[in-house]
């Protein structure tokens, strides 16, 4: 009954509007009035919830990668892999090109939204005025930047592991994310080079030596970020924290020394765009831990362990329910939230059937990313649609093979787990 | 009357935007400090850390204030297609009111937490109580109290601070 009365306010809550790290919070008193524990115990939990030097990997990871997409990074992404895609001269080059780009890009922002905005702003115009459809371009960067939600430094990836309550190493998450990042990038290449071959989209042009190895170098500074980020991990020269620190240092360091082509002035709005996307998921973590400990005491994941175990008991088809609600839910919320509100409640019930956290991780964080990619709260649709500048609808008619694709890379994710375990295991992590 | 409650509440909103930016950018610069120090000094710094989780949460708690007033907090907003104007102003008043209370809760509470901590002190700054390290809860509450009241009276103000939207964490 006190489960039930929790989620009813919880539900309550977010149907009126209430930001839901404020739900998470006032569900969580709820909670605490039932259980009759004192509100001290929910204000205890809040305030450890933000005292994880754990925490800190947010803040690094989002000022890199916004120092990254908005200091001219991506402009030098999308030129080098124009360089590479010119080699074979494909056709449907610069869908190749956009898809390539936010490959890189995503290993250094870690934020789809990020790469949305970054390679589409960039990659939509060229795109159409090479004869692309403005919608078809719009699609490709939209799709293309859930990448960014996989591979590292995947700050959803830091949410999860934080959502675990630190169970689940950062690293491990990382190194799980790259293949199917790659994956999903290599499966909607295929695409668009399916799609090019029907619609006769134009080919790519080789670039001539002496620009290329120019342009090469230019980026080279940028993807230098994935060098200090994952070699300083694995390396073992920093934590998972240090390496966002050092990365952070290093994104400033080539955008205003080497770079140079985004101004100090604008330097402050960068630093005020940044502390509200970390205050807004920082919120969202520490009112989630207070809701996560009531749901604790509530014996609540043992009960939904319970309840799944009486629909069945093949793995299976247990993971594709938790895929169906997963996506049902990306529908509605937002992705940070289903994290924390989701982890702690469905990974008992999947570890319970042998499935390993960190490739769950993965089937979370793809699941949610296709929910970003469709209304009614995709953020990356929502900032796709204002960067290609075209309509939703025009968007929903023509993205249903992109989210085909999507799917069937969920299904090889869910069901061939060494997708994501293998690079993990590779290197002992 | 209020414009000069708007201007205030500006004022407390920039105040806000600059204390936990100014956190953001020192919690980018002691942890590199950190790495410095251990492999340049040879001597690995201690209070890195400690003062970066402190600035964690004077950035968390005074950003949240911010992000509220300028309204980007994720939220579920389904239900804002569905009812008709007059049903939308009807919830968007309930969930200020709600907000309030969220505020009341860290206020009182966040306030009994500073108290309970204010005699103990952190090992990596003694001259510090641990009941600082929280007071941006309550304060935060206060702050965030006096936006709630900004919107029920004169409404939301616009969100002229930022260039473009922020990135959301997606």
């Amino acid at each position: 009954m006190d489960i039930v009365v929790v989620l009813l306010a919880l539900l309550a809550l977010f149907a009126l509007g209430v930001p839901i790290a404020y739900a998470l919070g006032l569900a969580a008193l709820v909670g605490a009035w039932r259980l009759g524990i004192p509100p001290e115990a929910v204000m205890l939990q809040i305030s450890s919830g933000v005292s994880k030097f754990a925490m800190l990997t947010i803040p690094f990871f989002v000022l890199a990668g916004a120092i990254m997409a908005e200091g001219g990074m991506a402009r030098r992404l999308v030129a080098f892999a124009n360089v590479l895609v010119g080699l074979v001269r494909l056709r449907g080059g610069l869908s190749a090109v956009n898809i390539i780009a936010t490959t890189f890009l995503s290993g250094i922002s870690g934020s789809a939204v990020a790469d949305t905005s970054a390679i589409g702003s960039v990659m939509i115009p060229q795109m159409e005025k090479s004869g692309y459809p403005r919608v078809f371009a719009t699609n490709v960067t939209i799709t293309a930047s859930v990448q960014a939600l996989l591979v590292p430094p995947s700050h959803n990836a830091v949410i999860y592991s934080l959502a675990t309550g630190g169970t689940i190493s950062v690293i491990a998450l990382f190194m799980a994310g790259v293949v199917p990042g790659l994956l999903l990038g290599l499966a909607l290449l295929m695409l668009c080079i399916a799609l090019a071959y029907r619609h006769k989209h134009p080919r790519g042009e080789t670039v001539p030596l002496g620009v290329a190895v120019k342009l090469s170098i230019d980026a080279l500074w940028g993807l230098i970020t994935l060098a200090i980020i994952l070699g300083g991990i694995l390396g073992g020269v920093f934590t998972a924290i240090e390496a966002g620190a050092v990365a952070c240092v290093w994104a400033f360091f080539v955008t205003m020394f080497i770079y140079r082509d985004y101004r100090w002035r604008e330097l402050p709005l960068l630093i005020h765009r940044t502390m509200r996307t970390v205050a807004m998921v920082m919120t969202l973590i520490a009112f989630a831990a207070s809701l996560g400990y009531i749901m604790a005491l509530m014996q609540v994941p043992a009960r939904v362990t319970a309840f799944f175990l009486t629909l069945s008991h093949d793995k299976s088809v247990i993971l594709l329910m938790i895929n169906a609600m997963l996506l049902l839910l990306g529908c509605v919320m937002d992705m940070a939230p289903s994290i924390l509100i989701c982890t702690p409640i469905l990974l008992p019930v999947v570890t319970s059937f042998g499935v390993d956290p960190v490739h769950f991780g993965m089937i979370m964080m793809l699941n949610l990313g296709i929910g970003l990619c469709h209304p009614p709260v995709g953020s990356i649709i929502f900032v796709g649609c204002a960067v290609g500048k075209v309509t939703m609808e025009q968007v929903m008619r023509h993205i249903w093979p992109f989210y085909a694709v999507m799917f069937v890379v969920l299904m090889l994710v869910t069901f061939i787990p060494s997708i994501s375990l293998w690079l993990p295991h590779l290197l002992k992590l | 009357m209020a414009s000069a409650f708007r201007r205030w509440m500006d004022a407390l909103y920039l105040l806000c935007v600059i204390l936990a930016s100014a956190s953001l950018v020192l919690i980018s610069a002691v942890i590199p400090w950190s790495v410095y120090t251990r492999y340049v000094l040879n001597h690995a710094a201690s209070w890195p850390e400690p003062m970066a989780i402190l600035l964690t949460i004077v950035l968390t708690f005074f950003g949240a204030a911010a992000c509220y007033r300028t309204g980007i907090h994720m939220r579920v907003t389904v239900l804002h297609y569905l009812l008709p104007p007059l049903g939308i102003r009807a919830v968007e008043l309930a969930a200020e009111l709600l907000m309030g209370l969220a505020s009341l809760f860290m206020v009182i509470w966040g306030e009994g937490l500073v108290a309970t901590t204010w005699h103990q002190v952190i090992d990596a700054f003694p001259f510090l109580s641990v009941g600082v390290t929280y007071l941006p809860i309550p304060l935060g509450g206060v702050v965030t109290l006096l936006f709630v009241v900004e919107r029920l009276l004169i409404g939301a103000p616009a969100d002229r601070w930022a260039a473009r939207e922020p990135a959301a964490p997606g």
